[in-house]
């Protein structure tokens, strides 16, 4: 049995790395464009998922920067109205009896002066209202609401008694007011106001933004306003945001608490999150679809390179190379094709986060998860892809490969 | 026949007589670990020529005994090989010839570990290939086996360099500068490496197949139709390049053709017909070997 002690002790068939690196790469280098479109398939996938993952990402963490500055324990007290819901009014007494829920910071009123409009000048027909509302308000409204003032200045306790207004910024566009100069006026019910300011758009109460705001004191005096608050912004300690929302509604209207509607203005903006998180999942699903696709098509681009080299393989079984060179030769081929595909997407998906999210003037954030797992996935479908056509290559055997 | 004290301390092997030229041809294939090396050398001394051995070229590199393969079953068998006994001598040039369908390629195969028999044994010096695994017969060919194909079979990605080179390549093993070159220098490639398949004639490629089967300095050769693709002055160019290989370098070369002309480049020519060999001619001539594959027409 020397003879055979002798070739079992022949030194095993070893697939170094360049040379691996070298033969996968045959295929690749002498069919470019085949390789470009079986790549493209994969590419296409992972930039998906990678842009997708990316823009959800980068709008979260936009929208935690944004209900950071906003804060998170605004709470609005709103009459509810409609048929049987009420009055459409809160208590004179509201305003006084929530401040006296000890975690409350802030309050401030808000009352909608009712019947009034505003008008560019008094020969606007009475009808053209714009869709713009009166709103009588508290001097601390712009700090409660974390708003800001775009132009002009904001309500003091003098111009509160006087004709002034301070325009929300749908309001300044519908009235065509673009700057403020200090003798703009509007008309005002009966009444010219001028207009000293122009407000941000406020992020928590859009409502706001297609009003003209003027003093509580001015509404009594000019527009026969009675102050009944209708809503009622509150501040509250971050920490009791929950125990506060429990007791609002009957500590705002002890009688019909059911007349008194409660909100967290942010959750409106965190519903649209996930609104879009549902979105997200669509499109990563579609992602997968694209991946999955490109698999089948490296697998077809394989088995067809596998046919077209049958004489190839037959040759190298021939001259010593083992079923697993073979195996490993065309693995290795799908698995270039699909990192190059994967390399190719992540930096695609990259592209077009950075683009979208610096047109929206986000921060571009892409989580390592979708790269890692771009990269990660696109390598295990390119190693599935690879399978079958690299068995089937090692499977020839040597003569008959040669034979064709 | 005589027994040698070394075969003897190694197992039942048969007698082994070697040719001086043995001595030139014995290698030690590069790469190998020291392990190895015993294992080699101890064979090397099995198969020395130092012990008191004869200039007769009667010794096998290769034997068939009783082969037998047959494809299909039942009624539809067809029997390629029917117990062929055959034996290729040690630095010889032998040819199998015979009619197609004769089953000469499918003997050369089986020698060569490339298919296996369906029974009967096939030895390559004291390995049974037909006892060999996959893996086995894979080695076996990677370190033992030259191979020179109708088709040149060139792998077309590579340079002419790398081809010659790309059995050892396999092997993990490091080339011998020196012998590449004589190689090299015998085909008359030395100014051709560099260049791809694509780029090269069919007698050009011949050559290169020639040269990475001297390469990594085989127990065998074999060429199956070496010249089928090729014009008869190219393919006389090839012949002679295997000639001279088996009375420089003693290579051990098993030829499978149908051309009586370059039969006659051989030592000697073994007649297969029907998968069972029929004849055998040494120092065959052209016309010699046509006249007698002639009959096998009636």
């Amino acid at each position: 049995m020397s003879a055979m002690t002798s070739l079992s002790a022949l030194p095993r068939s070893r697939v170094n790395g360049p040379d691996m690196a070298r033969t996968a790469t045959v295929g690749m280098r002498t069919r470019r464009m085949r390789t470009a479109l079986s790549a493209l398939g994969i590419m296409i996938g992972i930039a998906a998922m990678v842009a997708v993952l990316g823009l959800s990402e980068s709008s979260k963490s936009e929208l935690l920067a944004q209900l950071d500055s906003l804060g998170t324990n605004l709470l609005t007290v709103e009459a509810s109205a409609g048929i049987g819901a009420g009055s459409g009014e809160l208590p004179d007494s509201a305003a006084a009896m929530i401040s006296r829920i000890a975690p409350v910071e802030v309050t401030t009123t808000v009352s909608t002066v009712a019947g009034a409009n505003v008008y560019r000048s008094d020969f606007i027909p009475s009808g053209e209202t714009n869709g713009i509302t009166v709103q009588a308000v508290d001097l601390s409204l712009v700090d409660t609401l974390a708003g800001g003032l775009h132009e002009g200045r904001w309500l003091d306790s003098a111009t509160a008694s006087y004709p002034t207004t301070v325009l929300g910024s749908v309001t300044a566009e519908r009235l065509g007011i673009h700057s403020v100069t200090g003798e703009q006026q509007v008309y005002v019910g009966d009444t010219w106001f001028t207009v000293i300011g122009i407000l941000d758009e406020f992020q928590l109460n859009p409502d706001l933004d297609r009003a003209a705001l003027v003093g509580l004191d001015a509404a009594a005096t000019y527009l026969d306003d009675d102050n009944v608050p209708t809503s009622i912004l509150v501040r509250v300690d971050p920490d009791q945001v929950e125990s506060v929302l429990e007791v609002l509604a009957r500590t705002t209207n002890p009688q019909n608490p059911e007349e008194v509607d409660v909100a967290r203005p942010t959750d409106a903006l965190e519903a649209r999150e996930s609104a879009d998180d549902a979105l997200t999942s669509l499109f990563l699903g579609l992602g997968a679809v694209a991946l999955l696709v490109g698999g089948v098509g490296i697998a077809n681009m394989m088995v067809i390179s596998v046919l077209e080299r049958r004489a190839e393989i037959g040759l190298r079984r021939a001259l010593g190379a083992t079923k697993r060179h073979v195996a490993v030769q065309f693995l290795g081929e799908a698995l270039l094709l699909s990192a190059l595909g994967g390399i190719g997407g992540v930096a695609l998906g990259l592209l077009a986060t950075n683009i979208y999210a610096s047109l929206r003037g986000w921060d571009t954030i892409v989580p390592a998860i979708a790269i890692y797992g771009g990269l990660g996935s696109a390598l295990v479908i390119g190693a599935i892809a690879g399978l079958y056509p690299a068995i089937r290559a090692a499977r020839l055997s040597p003569t008959e490969a040669l034979r064709s | 026949m005589q027994s040698s004290t070394t075969a003897g301390s190694q197992g039942t092997h048969q007698p082994i007589r070697t040719n001086p030229q043995c001595s030139r041809r014995r290698f030690i294939p590069w790469g190998r670990t020291t392990s190895d090396l015993d294992v080699d050398s101890s064979i090397a001394a099995f198969r020395s020529p130092s012990e008191e051995e004869s200039n007769t070229m009667t010794e096998s590199a290769a034997r068939a005994v009783s082969a037998m393969k047959t494809y299909g079953e039942g009624d539809t068998a067809v029997h390629a090989l029917n117990h062929v006994d055959a034996h290729f001598t040690r630095g010889a040039f032998t040819c199998i010839m015979g009619p197609s369908g004769s089953g000469k390629s499918t003997l050369m195969h089986c020698m060569a570990g490339l298919d296996g028999l369906t029974s009967g044994q096939a030895f390559i010096g004291d390995t049974d290939v037909s006892e060999l695994d996959e893996i086995g017969r894979t080695l076996l060919r990677r370190d033992r086996m030259g191979f020179i194909f109708q088709a040149f079979n060139l792998i077309p990605t590579l340079s002419a360099r790398e081809n010659i080179l790309f059995p050892q390549r396999l092997a993990s093993a490091k080339p011998d500068e020196e012998w590449f070159e004589t190689v090299v220098q015998k085909v008359g490639l030395a100014h051709r490496l560099d260049h791809r398949p694509s780029e090269l004639s069919g007698g050009q490629q011949q050559r290169v197949a020639v040269a990475r089967a001297l390469a990594s300095r085989p127990e065998m050769v074999f060429a199956d139709e070496p010249t089928g693709n090729l014009d008869s002055t190219t393919g006389n160019e090839i012949l002679s390049f295997m000639r001279s290989a088996v009375d420089d370098f003693g290579q051990t070369t098993v030829m499978v053709t149908h051309d009586p002309y370059a039969a006659a480049y051989a030592d000697r020519v073994v007649f297969l017909a029907d998968g069972k060999v029929v004849d055998e001619m040494m120092d065959p001539t052209g016309d010699a070997v046509l006249d007698r594959m002639k009959q096998f027409r009636n």
